[in-house]
């Protein structure tokens, strides 16, 4: 059985590359915006479906950690994969810090980026533990190292604290 | 008692919204004299400012009742802190920014003005709970949290919009909790629908915590110090959330049997 967050923090590293293109199709967007996506640095993907019929629900705080990454890091090409004609925002108002998957396409966008994403969560959590204890985070992450034809894909769910440590430990060499 | 709110911080003037140089000198001169703790000179400076408002505008209007709420915190810093003539004065001033509101919605200064008035009352003084003719109900969420009733979360669908351009955020570049020409980016929910609900112990959404049930005379009788709860009954004194937490540590209150 897979290990639940409440026994202590699950981190996944041995997953298979997110094959972004392949997912990007079956979520049904067209082949102008995909081809134009992937030439992006870092891409953030919704990745939850809700509601019947199923529509794509994006978290307001994906959405500001993009803007303000697009606002710091303005050398970067960042974009948003999303379903223009359906899509709805899912306000969760739980102690948790919900964000998408990020795809770094290059591996200076994740060297550029990886310390403010951190630094970002780290101020959320901080912000939110007035209120609680208990913060988790479920984050999904992909770099691609081009250049060197290495795909790192992390997925992990627990504690908020341990985030920054995780991200900061991932020096891909 | 650890104090979020400082009344000092609760009573810190706002500035107009936009001024002339007219207003902009008297505002200047009474900020000067609340600096040097003239608070009467300076709430008369403040009301004679708000007059001076008339023009039509959304930002001459919401100036002139903020200059108000200026004018009733410097009546508050000449009374007692803990006074019931502190209560009067801020809940006036919390109004006059309430309008101020209704002409600049997102004004950050007046958002900000008007939330630690609301923390500093509730901190000092308790919030009032209603009664009905028969019971008193409180919706407190300080009740509920130290009764240890549970909350809920709940998970919601929405379209939003922002405060700055009124776009959809996807679509524009304002960051909620960034202030832009004095205006405070917000993500304003539209069209909501709810998805699903979780019952947790601690929610974040403070408002959603499961109310305790309503509270008969008899029941205010076993759980009230006995002046107290007659003058409570008696309809001499209004119940607070403050006399029901002291209440609810002093008897160890406790359990889903105070839900509602």
């Amino acid at each position: 059985m897979e290990k639940s967050p409440k026994d202590g923090p699950v981190l996944r590293e041995d997953l298979p590359p997110l094959e972004l293109e392949k997912m990007l199709k079956e979520k049904g967007y067209g082949s102008e915006d995909i081809a134009s996506w992937l030439k992006k640095d870092i891409l953030f993907v919704s990745s939850r479906k809700t509601g019947s019929p199923a529509i794509e629900a994006i978290t307001p705080e994906t959405l500001t950690i993009k803007k303000y990454l697009s606002q710091e890091k303005n050398s970067l090409k960042i974009d948003f994969a999303f379903d223009k004609a359906g899509y709805r925002y899912l306000e969760l108002l739980s102690a948790e810090i919900y964000v998408g998957i990020i795809v770094f396409l290059t591996i200076t966008a994740w060297d550029l980026a990886k310390g403010f994403i951190s630094s970002w969560l780290y101020e959320q959590y901080k912000g939110m533990q007035k209120d609680s204890k208990d913060l988790n985070v479920k984050l999904e992450v992909e770099i691609r190292d081009e250049k060197k034809g290495r795909i790192y894909h992390i997925k992990y769910a627990g504690p908020a604290d341990k985030v920054a440590e995780i991200i900061k430990e991932r020096e891909l060499k | 008692m650890i104090r979020l709110v400082s009344f000092k911080e609760a009573t810190k003037p706002v500035s107009p919204a936009a001024t002339d140089y007219n207003q902009g000198e008297l505002f200047h001169k009474a900020m000067q004299l609340y600096q040097s703790r003239k608070f009467p000179q300076a709430g008369k400076v403040f009301l004679t400012l708000s007059k001076l408002f008339t023009e039509a505008s959304p930002q001459s209007k919401a100036s002139s009742s903020a200059m108000r709420a200026n004018y009733f915190k410097m009546c508050a810093r000449r009374a007692e802190e803990n006074s019931a003539q502190v209560k009067n004065f801020l809940g006036n001033a919390l109004e006059c920014l309430k309008q101020a509101l209704e002409n600049e919605p997102y004004w950050a200064e007046y958002l900000e003005s008007g939330g630690k008035i609301e923390i500093f009352l509730h901190q000092t003084f308790g919030c009032e709970v209603s009664f009905d003719g028969k019971c008193w109900s409180t919706t407190c969420y300080k009740v509920s949290r130290a009764l240890g009733l549970p909350g809920i979360s709940p998970g919601m669908t929405e379209r939003l919009e922002c405060s700055i351009c009124g776009k959809d955020p996807m679509l524009c570049e304002h960051v909620p909790g960034e202030i832009y020409d004095k205006r405070l980016a917000l993500n304003v929910a539209k069209d909501i629908k709810c998805d699903h609900v979780s019952i947790v112990d601690e929610p974040m959404q403070r408002e959603t915590y499961v109310l305790p049930e309503p509270l008969t005379a008899e029941k205010l009788k076993q759980i009230l110090p006995k002046r107290l709860a007659e003058d409570i009954v008696a309809r001499r004194k209004p119940l607070t959330c403050k006399d029901l937490l002291d209440a609810i540590q002093k008897n160890g209150l406790h359990g889903v049997s105070w839900a509602r």
